[in-house]
């Protein structure tokens, strides 16, 4: 208590200080007229299942005010008519990167391989993610745009990669510091199996006996302090560490115990050594976790499931006209006979493995359904996911056997309550932050738009230039041209440009950047969607891929071993 | 679009339907029981080679809950179990590699020349197809390994092939003892002397490693017992220290990859000093030469049939190894270490016949009941006997004859791999981002260079 008035103090000094340093300019943010705004006559969620259907809602100082229906609206609130509109509870990112920076690649390690800095080793756990947020950070507006209010964020890398805390998806107020969209202290500590590069642990194994000694040993420090404030005479000192005194956190309660794996492999041995270490995760990040259920279901673990899917599969009509197997174990069996007994074959044979990866990304679908239809409580996390895509994403869930309203308590309530935060978020009610989405339609539907976000009291119209593109099959896009990129690698930005020539079904070009040519080895495009490939003397086989909306291309180079770069351009004009 | 497929549609759609058909008879991964699963089944009239107990024609074995029950002639099947006639056929033990990287998700950790605190355990993958080509071999364990980068690398994992499972756990044997490999001689010079100018670069380094090490971890035994005996509270934990210390105590087999014999002898010597007991040699090319100071110590060897000359170190090595080792009273097993190998263990093992005249019985024994013997699991597995595990293979000929084939291979009583059911599409998992290649590029790459394999196959 005494420290969260501190932080109060010390955050009216700050703004207070900030406000006296920047002075009044063009760039500064006017001070809004008023801080009140009534949506009137809308349609209102207030939480999954529970609707009014002509309600008004009163937002003031950042707070719900009122939310009924045949409400007086307040003379001094700014009004929006929401006869044709639906409002809903702002979305809560239960895992989320937005603000948080990639960190950059170490210098060259020249000491011992085998006993590295703790750093290199990626065990960080005192790293908090509010030191390194990025308020600027685009993707925040992105996410906003689709929906998002609030955001569960942690560091990125490391096997203990640091604490998350809640932060607000807004710009920064007149006069506001960048802490002020910090929403919680942190709340979280998240434990990855993510290997050092070239350091021990540089292998899975390794991370995972890591994991375990650094947990016995915060038991054993605290045990050892414990013994040393009773008689301190003769007992070994305990010695500063940051690694155990942040662990005890987690062992004291004082923080949520976040498992991020990336594949439901991984997620069997999170919660292996979860247990291990007598630990309760939240299991984050499988994006199928139908092999998990039973142990999820058993074990009582919430689960963070992310919101990207793997991309649906393109078929011709034969591999179309077979049945999807179902990947569900004792029901049915894959197709089992795809022989190829000679030539002839091949085309069957493509169809026959279509069809199995076609089942593959249905179970992939049908994953967040499977939780619910479990009754294993969870929510979504963003991650990586294209903002773009994440409409999109969640209809496919839902006709893959998510039910609405499991949907939306994923986006809205169950990751509020996850995140300890049920009383602020999650709902339209008096009372509550007035995190709200308000849309043209139901959520869920192909042709609803978001069409305002309101975060914490401050409003956001969504423009159709606001919004992330998302992949559109029959876009009519201009692609020829000579396009400007910028990408973003762990040395820092690179430029140069790429052209593309010729007409649908025979583009060709190139792509040049740090004074080398590479021809463009393959170019497509399908709908708003640019793909290309070339080859490097360095890098070796890369993909150029993105999605195109006027002049602007937005997407990343695929770079082998590298990963996925982000990527940005822009087209000359002729 | 290839000429063929336009032209005839309708029999590629047939052909298709009647794969679909042909699918419901298949045994699958997701047709396969769970991993709990324990058989019983009646295998009836077969040639059974019980490794322990001579070879019995015209035989029976009754599996009940997994385990065998009854080894003898005109046995009944209790009701409700199910009846195989193996008339013509073989039955062994289940085939047990003591050496194999298979179902990994990483193999070393090479950072650090002592890395006891890692666990093969953690990176056990369940979907590598490579464990279903093994049953199709007739294996029903193996012993996945550390790799071979360090003096000391990490604990090893003995694995049941209970293909069909996601999870990794259920792979598990369970009561296994745990095991760690050592590694001795050029890899782990060559990773941390030569690679990084560290100890050992030499031998005469490696040596010193284990000395140093146990020596280390006695004391830090010592240290946790006397904070225990005080009643203080413990001094950190380091598990590195923790399993050298287990294995000084003797709760953890020590299996070594090891060459030459002076090498060999070195080891054997570090660990009479130490008082450790237990100790196989993995690969062990030159162990012919040393053969009964290894039977002196009670140490085991678990060898290739007849590969060698792949490095210096290598260079002097006999196909006659296993056979003379076992002559000199060594416990001999032929490894795969090989995920290709690993089906062929029976082969492998039939060639000590041709190079050294070892029994049917002394051949088989060196892939079923030694290498359970060097994995502490032989009261388990290793021979068909009454109380031990039904892991069973069954040939369709003598096991060590070119001419057979495995027809079932049954794990814990469950037939996990059926040579007339044998689907197509085995893969436990499918990746819904997999890249679909029916054609590999591979050949126009090298020798079919600039050719369109599609063009001319398809006579475009």
């Amino acid at each position: 208590m005494f420290r969260r008035a501190c932080l109060a103090a010390l955050a009216v000094f700050l703004v207070a200080a900030s406000a006296r340093a920047q002075g009044i300019g063009a760039e500064t943010p006017l001070r809004p007229v008023t801080r009140a705004v009534a949506i009137t006559d809308a349609r209102v969620v207030v939480a999954p299942g529970r609707v009014l259907e002509r309600a008004t809602v009163v937002v003031r100082d950042g707070r719900i005010e009122a939310v009924g229906e045949r409400l007086a609206v307040p003379f001094d609130a700014e009004r929006i008519a929401g006869d044709s509109l639906t409002v809903y509870a702002g979305f809560v990112d239960a895992y989320g990167l937005a603000g948080v920076p990639t960190p950059k690649d170490p210098e060259r390690f020249e000491g011992d391989r085998g006993d590295p800095p703790r750093e290199l080793a990626g065990i960080t756990p005192d790293r908090d993610v509010r030191d390194a947020f990025d308020v600027n950070d685009t993707r925040i507006g992105q996410l906003r745009a689709v929906g998002f209010t609030a955001a569960h964020v942690a560091p990125r890398d490391g096997l203990w990669a640091g604490q998350g805390a809640v932060v607000l998806l807004r710009a920064l107020g007149r006069g506001e510091h960048r802490e002020a969209v910090l929403l919680t202290e942190p709340i979280s500590l998240v434990a990855q199996i993510d290997p050092a590069s070239g350091v021990y642990p540089a292998t899975p194994m390794g991370v995972l006996a890591v994991l375990r000694e650094t947990v016995e040993n915060a038991r054993r420090r605290g045990a050892a302090r414990q013994a040393f404030d009773r008689a301190a005479e003769g007992a070994a000192r305990p010695r500063y560490d940051p690694t155990l005194d942040a662990l005890q956190l987690l062992l004291d309660g004082d923080r949520r115990f976040v498992f991020v794996a990336g594949s439901w492999l991984d997620g069997f041995r999170a919660l292996r050594v979860s247990q291990e270490m007598e630990l309760a995760p939240i299991l984050a990040g499988v994006p199928d976790a139908a092999p998990l259920l039973d142990r999820l279901r058993r074990s009582r673990v919430p689960v963070i499931a992310p919101l990207a899917l793997p991309d649906t599969v393109k078929a011709d009509s034969a591999a179309l006209a077979l049945p999807l197997p179902t990947t569900t174990p004792g029901s049915s069996a894959f197709v089992s006979d795809r022989r190829t007994l000679s030539y002839r074959d091949l085309d069957d044979e493509t169809s026959v493995l279509t069809t199995q990866k076609r089942a593959a990304v249905a179970a992939a679908e049908a994953s967040p359904g499977r939780l619910a239809a479990a009754e294993v409580p969870f929510a979504f996390g963003t991650f990586e996911a294209k903002p773009g895509d994440l409409h999109a994403n969640l209809r496919r869930m839902i006709a893959a056997g998510l039910s609405e309203d499991a949907a939306l308590a994923a986006l809205t309530t169950a990751p509020a309550e996850m995140l300890g935060l049920g009383r602020e978020l999650g709902t339209v009610e008096r009372g509550k932050l007035a995190n709200l989405v308000v849309t043209d339609g139901p959520l869920f539907a192909d042709s609803t738009v978001v069409r305002h976000v309101f975060v914490e009291g401050v409003g956001y119209e969504i423009k159709a230039a606001d919004r992330p593109t998302a992949a559109d099959p029959d876009a009519v896009v201009q692609v020829t041209g000579t396009w400007d990129f910028a990408v973003e690698t762990p040395a820092g930005t690179q430029t140069g440009s790429f052209t593309v020539e010729g007409s649908a079904g025979s583009y060709t070009g190139s792509i040049t950047s740090q004074g080398s040519t590479d021809p463009f080895l393959s170019v497509t495009v399908e709908g708003n969607a640019l793909t290309a490939s070339f080859r490097n003397d360095d890098l070796g086989a890369l993909t150029l891929t993105g999605l195109i909306a006027g002049a602007e291309l937005s997407g990343s180079i695929e770079a082998g071993a590298f990963g996925s770069l982000p990527l940005t351009a822009t087209r000359r004009p002729e | 679009m290839p000429r063929f497929a336009s032209r005839l549609p309708s029999m590629r759609h047939a052909f298709l339907l009647a794969v679909l058909a042909a699918s419901a008879a298949a045994q699958t991964p997701l047709t396969l029981p769970p991993a709990s699963e324990r058989g019983s089944v009646l295998l009836r009239n077969a040639t059974v080679h019980t490794v322990t107990g001579g070879t019995l024609e015209g035989a029976d074995v009754l599996v009940r809950d997994g385990r065998i029950a009854a080894v003898g002639t005109g046995l009944e099947a209790p009701r409700g179990v199910r009846v195989m006639d193996l008339t013509g056929r073989h039955v062994m033990p289940g085939i047990i590699d003591a050496h194999s990287h298979a179902a990994l998700s990483s193999v070393n950790e090479a950072t650090n020349p002592i890395v006891a605190e890692v666990q093969m355990r953690d990176v056990v993958d369940p979907t590598d197809i490579g464990l279903y080509r093994a049953l199709a071999g007739g294996v029903t364990a193996i012993h996945v390994m550390h790799g071979s980068a360090n003096p000391v690398g990490g604990e090893n994992e003995t694995l049941k092939l209970r293909w069909g499972t996601l999870d990794p756990d259920g792979l598990l044997f369970e009561g296994a003892p745990r095991t760690i490999k050592f590694a001795l001689g050029e890899n782990p010079t060559r990773v941390h002397g030569r690679g990084r100018g560290i100890r050992p670069s030499t031998r005469m380094g490696i040596e010193q490693v284990y000395r140093e090490a146990f020596t280390e971890a006695r004391a830090y035994r010592a240290a946790h017992d006397a904070a225990r005996a005080a009643r203080q509270p413990l001094p950190p934990v380091d598990r590195r220290m923790e399993t050298l210390a287990d294995i000084l105590d003797g709760d953890v087999l020590v299996h070594c990859h090891s060459y030459r014999a002076d090498e060999i002898l070195m080891l054997m010597e570090v660990f009479r000093d130490f008082g450790i007991e237990r100790l196989t040699f993995q690969h062990a090319n030159e162990a012919f030469k040393v053969a009964p100071e290894l039977a002196a110590f009670g140490a085991g060897a678990s060898v290739f049939a007849d590969w060698g000359s792949y490095k210096f170190e290598v260079y002097y090595s006999s196909a006659y190894n296993a056979a003379i080792l076992h002559r000199n009273g060594v416990r001999t097993s032929v490894n795969s270490d090989d995920a290709g190998l690993l089906r062929y263990l029976y082969h492998e093992a039939a060639k000590t016949q041709r190079y050294g005249g070892l029994t049917d019985d002394e051949a088989l024994a060196l892939v079923t009941l030694n290498p359970a013997w060097q994995l502490g699991i032989d009261d388990r597995v290793g021979s068909v006997e009454v109380g031990k595990d039904a892991d069973l293979a069954v040939f369709s000929a003598h096991p060590l004859s070119v001419y057979a084939r495995v027809d079932y291979t049954l794990v814990d009583g469950v037939v996990r791999f059926d040579r007339a059911r044998d689907g197509d599409d085995q893969r436990v998992y499918v990746d819904p981002g997999e890249e679909i290649v029916t054609l590999p590029s591979g050949h126009s790459d090298s020798c079919m260079l600039g050719v369109d394999l599609d063009a001319l196959v398809l006579g475009d």
